[in-house]
C-alpha cells in the first residue's frame, strides 16, 4: 500500500466574504458573541472595583481534560460517531473575573470506516479520518459554582483518505471558535469535573460538542 | 468610556458582523404537481424566431419590471427583466392549438423565488405563430405565485430583440453562476452548463485542476471545502486526490460528482448551443493534459455543424510560459488575462482584462485591430453591465448574473 502524506503550508483563511457559514456555525458563534459580551461586562466591573481588592491573588493553573467528541451535521441533528479526544491548557487568574488562558488538545473530529464499498471503480475499503489540534486563546470567568469559556483561535486539522489501496494525508490550519461550561470541585490545589465543549471550524461549516472529564491543578499561587 | 473599553466594543461588532452571515449554496427550485404540459407536444420550431422578442407586463404584479426580454434556448423558454434582477425559466409546450409555459420565476440576487405559468392562446397570436407568420399582436397571459398569493398578469409583445453589430459572448462565470448565487445546480457542474443558457449565457467559464493521476477536472477553489462539497473528511488540494477518490468519496453541494473536464465538453457539443468555452486554468501542467481535449471536441462540434471556440485560459506568467513553451497557438486557440504584449507574445486571439481595470477604450479599440476579440470579467453590477455596453466595445462580458447581461443586452 502506498503511503503518501502531503506537508500542506499553512495557508490561513481569513476571507469573510466567500465562508458560507451555516446555521449551526450561527448559533456557535452568537455564543460566543453572548460569552465575550458577558466577559467584557464583568471584566469592566471588575476594572472599576479594582482598588477594593485588598489581597490580589495571582494563580496560574493547568488543567487536562479527557472526553468523547461528535460532530454535529449541518441539520443539527447528531451523528452517530462519538470520539475519544483529549484537550489541555493553562490559564491565568489574575484576581479579577476574567481569566485568560490557552487551550489546546488532539481532536478527533470525524472518523468513518466502510468495508467493501461498492463504487464506480469497484469495491474498495475506506477510512477516513479528520483530526485537530486547536491552538485557542481562552477566556474564562467563574459564574457562581460554574466555568465559563469563550475562545478564538486556529486549529491544524489533518484529514485522512485510504481507499483504492491509496492513503492520502493532508493538513491545514482552520479557524476555531470555541465555547465551554465546566464545573470543578476543589481539592486543596487539585480540582476535578466535567466540562461540556463545543468548537465551531471555518470551511468544515460544522459544529463538534465534547463532554470531557476535567482535571485541573493550580501550578502558582502568589 | 476608556479606549480600551471601546476596543473591545469594537472587537465584539467585529465577531457579531462575522457571525451574522447566512447560509447560501445551490438550493432546489419550485416544481408543480398539476402540470399543464401533460400530454403536450414540442412547440414548432417556427414559433420561436417569431415570438422572441421585448413585452410589456400589465397587472397586479411587482415582482418584474415594466418589461421583459423572452428567449428561447432548445424547448425552453426564459425571460429576463429589470426589476430585482428577475428572471424566469419555463418549459414550453403545445396543445389544443394554444402554447403553455410553465416553470419558476426568480430573483438573481437574492433568495425570492415561485412557480409560473405562461399561456399563449390561438387566438393571441399562437395560431399564427404555429404557421410561421407573425401576428400582428401577441398577447400572452401569465400567473405566478409568491409565497401562497398567486397574481394574474399580461404580456404584450412590444418590439424584437436589440440586433447588434457584432456577435456578443454573454460568459457565464463557474458554468453560469457561483453556489453563492442560490442557483438551482452547484458551480461548476454537469447541470450548470445546460442552465447557464437557460439563464442568458451564450457562453461559459469554467475552472480546470488536474488530479493526483493527471485527470482534468472542474472545481474552482484551491481547497476541498464544505462551500462546494458535502464531505467535511476531504480537505486537501484537488492534486492530493486520485480522480478515483474524488469521484467516490465526495460530491458537489448538490450531490452531483465532481464533473471531469472531457464530460463537461461533451455536454457542451451534445446538449448546448454554447459558442465559446473559456478554460481558467488552476495550476500547473494543466494545459498540456487539456490541449487534446480542446482539438477532440473542437473537431466533434464542428462535425455537428457547430462553431464552438474552446480556449485555454492564460491568467498568469506561469500558465503563459507553459503555453508558449509547448508552442501549441497555431492549434489551440489561448484567451489571455495578462496585458497585450502577452496576448501578442501567446499569439492569443482573445483577451480578457479585469474589468476594475476600467473601459481601457484606446487598448480595447488597438487589439481589436489586431483581431484579437476582448473579454471583460467578471462583471455582475446591473449599472457597470449597462455601462459597459454602453461603450459597445467589448466583444463579451463574464458574469455571475447571465440574466442581468441578456436583459440589458437584448432590451436595449
Amino acid at each position: 500500500m502506498n503511503i503518501i502524506r502531503i506537508n500542506k503550508s499553512t495557508k490561513f483563511y481569513m476571507n469573510f466574504r466567500i465562508n458560507q457559514s451555516p446555521k449551526t456555525n450561527f448559533k456557535m458563534k452568537s455564543i460566543v458573541v453572548l460569552l465575550s459580551a458577558l466577559f467584557s461586562c464583568h471584566w469592566m466591573q471588575a476594572q472599576s472595583n479594582r482598588g477594593e481588592i485588598t489581597n490580589p491573588l495571582y494563580t496560574i493553573s493547568i488543567h487536562g481534560d479527557v472526553g468523547f467528541l461528535k460532530m454535529l451535521a449541518q441539520s443539527g441533528v447528531l451523528k452517530k460517531q462519538s470520539n475519544l479526544s483529549y484537550s489541555f491548557g493553562a490559564l491565568w487568574e489574575p484576581g479579577h473575573l476574567l481569566n485568560i488562558g490557552i487551550e489546546s488538545g488532539f481532536l478527533i473530529l470525524e472518523k468513518r470506516s466502510v468495508e467493501k464499498m461498492n463504487t464506480d471503480f469497484g469495491t474498495t475499503n475506506f477510512k477516513a479520518s479528520l483530526t485537530s489540534i486547536p491552538a485557542i486563546v481562552v477566556f474564562n470567568m467563574k459564574l457562581h459554582k460554574l466555568n465559563l469559556y469563550g475562545g478564538l483561535g486556529a486549529s491544524y486539522t489533518t484529514s485522512s483518505i485510504e481507499a483504492f489501496d491509496l492513503k492520502t494525508i493532508t493538513s491545514r490550519w482552520l479557524y476555531t471558535y470555541y465555547a465551554a461550561l465546566g464545573y470543578s470541585y476543589p481539592f486543596h490545589r487539585f480540582g476535578i469535573g466535567l466540562k461540556g465543549s463545543i468548537y465551531s471550524f471555518s470551511k468544515l461549516n460544522k459544529t463538534d460538542v465534547s463532554i470531557m472529564l476535567d482535571l485541573s491543578f493550580d501550578v502558582l499561587n502568589w | 468610556m476608556n479606549i480600551k473599553v471601546n476596543r473591545i466594543l469594537f472587537g465584539l461588532f467585529i465577531i457579531l458582523l462575522h457571525s451574522c452571515q447566512k447560509k447560501i449554496g445551490p438550493e432546489d427550485v419550485p416544481v408543480t404537481s398539476l402540470s399543464l404540459l401533460d400530454s403536450a407536444t414540442a412547440v414548432s420550431e417556427k414559433v420561436k424566431p417569431l415570438m422572441e422578442g421585448v413585452y410589456s407586463i400589465r397587472g397586479d404584479i411587482s415582482n418584474f419590471g415594466q418589461d421583459m426580454v423572452l428567449k428561447w434556448n432548445g424547448a425552453s423558454l426564459s425571460g429576463f427583466s429589470s426589476k430585482n434582477s428577475s428572471y424566469i425559466v419555463l418549459k414550453s409546450g403545445e396543445k389544443n392549438g394554444n402554447l403553455y409555459f410553465e416553470g419558476y420565476w426568480r430573483y438573481a440576487e437574492s433568495q425570492q423565488t415561485g412557480l409560473i405559468s405562461l399561456t399563449l392562446e390561438k387566438d393571441n397570436g399562437a395560431s399564427d405563430l404555429m404557421i410561421g407568420k407573425k401576428p400582428a399582436s401577441i398577447k400572452i397571459k401569465g400567473t405566478l405565485w409568491d409565497s401562497k398569493t398567486y397574481f394574474n398578469f399580461e404580456m404584450n409583445y412590444i418590439r424584437p430583440l436589440s440586433v447588434h453589430s457584432k456577435a456578443f459572448y454573454i460568459i457565464g462565470h463557474r458554468c453560469g453562476g457561483r453556489n453563492s448565487d442560490r442557483l438551482p445546480a452547484s458551480e461548476n457542474s454537469l447541470k450548470m452548463i445546460p442552465l447557464s443558457e437557460q439563464l442568458g449565457a451564450n457562453a461559459i467559464e469554467t475552472d480546470v485542476q488536474l488530479t493526483k493521476d493527471g485527470v482534468p477536472v472542474l472545481f474552482h477553489d484551491d481547497y476541498l471545502s464544505t462551500r462546494l462539497i458535502n464531505e467535511t473528511y476531504m480537505i486537501g488540494q484537488i492534486r492530493d486526490y486520485t480522480f478515483a477518490q474524488l469521484r467516490a468519496l465526495c460530491t458537489l453541494k448538490d450531490g452531483q460528482k465532481i464533473p471531469t473536464l472531457e464530460e463537461a465538453l461533451e455536454v457542451v457539443v451534445d446538449k448546448t448551443n454554447l459558442k465559446l468555452v473559456w478554460l481558467d486554468i488552476k495550476g500547473t501542467d494543466v494545459i498540456k493534459a487539456l490541449a487534446p481535449l480542446q482539438t477532440k471536441y473542437m473537431n466533434r462540434a464542428l462535425i455537428t455543424g457547430k462553431k464552438l471556440d474552446i480556449l485555454i485560459g492564460l491568467p498568469d506568467e506561469t500558465n503563459f510560459n507553459e503555453y508558449v513553451g509547448l508552442n501549441i497557438s497555431q492549434n489551440h486557440p489561448a484567451i489571455c488575462e495578462l496585458n497585450e504584449d502577452f496576448v501578442r507574445s501567446a499569439q492569443a486571439g482573445f483577451w480578457a482584462p479585469r474589468w476594475s481595470l476600467g473601459l481601457l477604450t484606446d487598448r480595447v479599440k488597438q487589439m481589436q485591430k489586431e483581431g484579437v476579440k476582448t473579454f471583460i470579467w467578471t462583471l455582475d453590477n446591473t449599472q457597470l453591465v449597462k455601462r459597459y455596453l454602453a461603450t459597445d466595445e467589448f466583444d463579451g462580458f463574464c458574469t455571475n448574473y447571465p440574466s442581468i447581461v441578456a436583459y440589458e443586452y437584448y432590451s436595449n
